[in-house]
């Protein structure tokens, strides 16, 4: 590669990750956390209300009235099923012109970005929307093109000295080489989890987008009418508008788990199923479910809704390529193909993740650092409060809502209410706890709060709550997981500290005076 | 820079879904089959068009080879349009 290219992918490489950075270090921090969504769900609500067994009753019930009051939302009305964590909602969703949503205990129906968010809910809702409502999901797709090519454009810059340097990581006096050592090792070493990221993160954001895009530039105007096919397992279905009773939902899954089942499924976990064109002759049901030993665990079975016929089929081993693929997008994003080895895998690299972009920011910190002066540059300054402001920031306000959670949970208050306002309350906290205290003491002060909170909150839990072995050892588990966090937290804070103390003076994460 | 990146964002953009629109149409045994591997295949190429606007000496030579790589592309989806089967109304 010639010099003059090789500085090109390094200007692009810099401008991409500067772009993506925090949105990805926030996206991969939460994420992280999100691959135990239900355990942190189980840890949130420690009293969950009791379930009473006519859930899928009370969704028929309420859906007979829905298309009464709202005729078109025949065309597609369907019900979450009850799932096995507390905030799990069982709700009927309707379309009519826009999604609609209605809970068993609402009086009436709410639009589809007013969901109530726990605790694991905001979190997982951070991951993709950085907490923007509507718009979020679609930055976080754009984010995540920007993150292939910074993906791409860094291995080309390090493929030169890919081979030599991968298991290099110099300690000493060149800070810049040792960061750009960690940055490169965990880059290259964790390259095929980030490929799976930036390409699937990109299509779950994206993929209505692109299909739009697809469907008016290369397919005249055909995809769009096609796409319930390519991810559900029904035909078309036409109103016939002769009338006919529907197959209740609970007759509907029972026979939709038996088909997946002789299809070859290992096992059917249904947790959704609509009716299409409700109330007609010609009228389907659909039912998903997760399966297992497969990539890509959800299938969906489709009945005829008057006599239970089968209609159609796309289970793992009796799917065709498009609903594998769409399955497997989703499989490998989630990490929900392994069971728990491969949760803490998912877990650890997507820490990992969040490192990677932090130690982009430090890298170009470090590489623009002026040596001979006490003073640096605007933005050397502002890279450095930005990244400890919103890097940091964002870790301190999530352990903050992990106790605003608990707090609120034992004082009787919803806690639904305040996870979000205390997230932000917190960041812009932090954020301007960052610009008063300067990076350098503001980095140890949030790292000491992170570990302090995590600690607290773990020690109070379990003084509150006890060890909660009810609940399947998920509590006890998100308990210890908060201390783990808290020492990793301490002694990222004690090595910055160090830093602070008698690292370079000239430098931002120097004390100055 | 500016000029890279549009050329990479834009005629990227439009190049990556004529190119998988082409390999749909064109594909043997049927263009549905293979719509949302198309889609998932689409995002990775125009992640790799947006840096090979990177990889030409000049903005000029970016936007240039990309427009014509664009003709030819659309001309080719055009032609596909109306002589191959295409999807299903």
């Amino acid at each position: 590669m010639k010099a003059e290219t090789r500085r090109r992918l390094t200007e692009l490489h810099t401008w991409t990750g500067l772009i993506a950075g925090f949105a990805l270090f926030i996206a991969f921090y939460a994420g992280a956390l999100s691959v135990f969504h239900d355990e942190i769900d189980t840890w949130a609500v420690p009293h969950p209300p009791a379930v009473s067994t006519d859930l899928i009753a009370r969704g028929d019930a309420l859906m007979a009235k829905i298309v009464e009051e709202h005729p078109a939302a025949r065309a597609q009305i369907g019900m979450t099923l009850p799932g096995d964590h507390p905030s799990h909602e069982v709700a009927v969703y309707w379309f009519d012109k826009d999604w609609h949503i209605q809970g068993l205990d609402d009086a009436k129906p709410r639009g589809e970005d007013d969901e109530r968010e726990g605790l694991a809910d905001f979190v997982y809702s951070l991951h993709y929307t950085l907490g923007i409502p509507e718009l979020g999901i679609y930055l976080m797709g754009l984010v995540s093109i920007a993150y292939g090519v910074a993906l791409l454009s860094g291995v080309l810059i390090h493929l030169p000295h890919l081979v030599q340097d991968l298991f290099a990581l110099r300690p000493g006096r060149n800070l810049k080489r040792l960061w750009q050592d960690a940055h490169n090792v965990i880059g290259i070493l964790s390259l095929p989890f980030h490929v799976i990221f930036a390409i699937t993160g990109a299509l779950i954001c994206l993929m209505t987008v692109a299909m739009v895009a697809f469907n008016v530039m290369a397919f005249d105007g055909k995809l769009v009418p096609l796409e319930d096919s390519l991810t559900g397992a029904s035909p078309t279905v036409t109103a016939s508008k002769v009338q006919a009773p529907m197959l209740p939902p609970h007759v509907a899954v029972e026979k939709a788990r038996a088909v997946a089942l002789a299809s070859g499924a290992d096992g059917f976990d249904p947790d959704y199923m609509r009716y299409l064109q409700y109330g007609d002759r010609n009228a389907a049901v659909e039912v998903r479910g997760r399966s297992g030993k497969t990539l890509g665990e959800y299938g969906s079975v489709a009945l005829s809704a008057v006599d239970g016929r089968v209609l159609g089929v796309q289970v793992t081993g009796a799917r065709d390529a498009n609903h594998a693929t769409y399955a497997a997008i989703f499989g490998l994003h989630f990490g929900t193909f392994g069971g728990t080895a491969v949760k803490w895998l998912y877990f650890l690299l997507g820490l990992a993740g969040a490192f990677l972009f932090y130690s982009g920011n430090l890298l170009y910190i470090e590489s623009r650092r002026k040596r001979r002066s006490a003073d640096q540059p605007l933005k050397v300054r502002a890279m450095a409060t930005a990244t400890v402001g919103l890097c940091l920031g964002s870790c301190a306000a999530i352990a903050v809502t992990f106790c605003a959670n608990l707090v609120a949970a034992a004082s009787g208050f919803d806690a639904t209410m305040i996870v979000k306002p205390v997230f932000f309350v917190a960041l812009a906290a932090a954020f301007g706890w960052t610009l008063w205290r300067r990076p350098a003491r503001a980095a140890v002060d949030l790292l000491w709060l992170t570990a302090a909170l995590s600690l607290a909150v773990a020690i109070a839990d379990i003084a509150l709550h006890g060890l909660r072995v009810d609940s399947g050892g998920a509590a006890l588990a998100v308990n210890i997981t908060c201390i783990g966090m808290a020492v990793g937290f301490a002694s990222l804070a004690r090595a910055t500290a160090r830093r602070v103390q008698s690292g370079d003076t000239n430098s931002v994460w120097a004390v100055a005076g | 820079m500016i000029g890279r990146s549009l050329a990479g964002v834009l005629l990227g953009l439009t190049l990556a879904i004529a190119l998988t629109g082409l390999a749909v149409l064109c594909w043997p045994g049927g263009s549905v089959r293979v719509l949302v591997p198309a889609v998932v295949v689409f995002f990775p190429l125009y992640m790799v068009l947006i840096l090979a606007a990177f990889l030409y000496r000049t903005a000029s030579r970016a936007w240039g080879w990309m427009a014509l790589a664009n003709l030819l592309a659309f001309a080719a989806l055009w032609i596909a349009q109306r002589t191959l089967q295409g999807l299903p109304s």
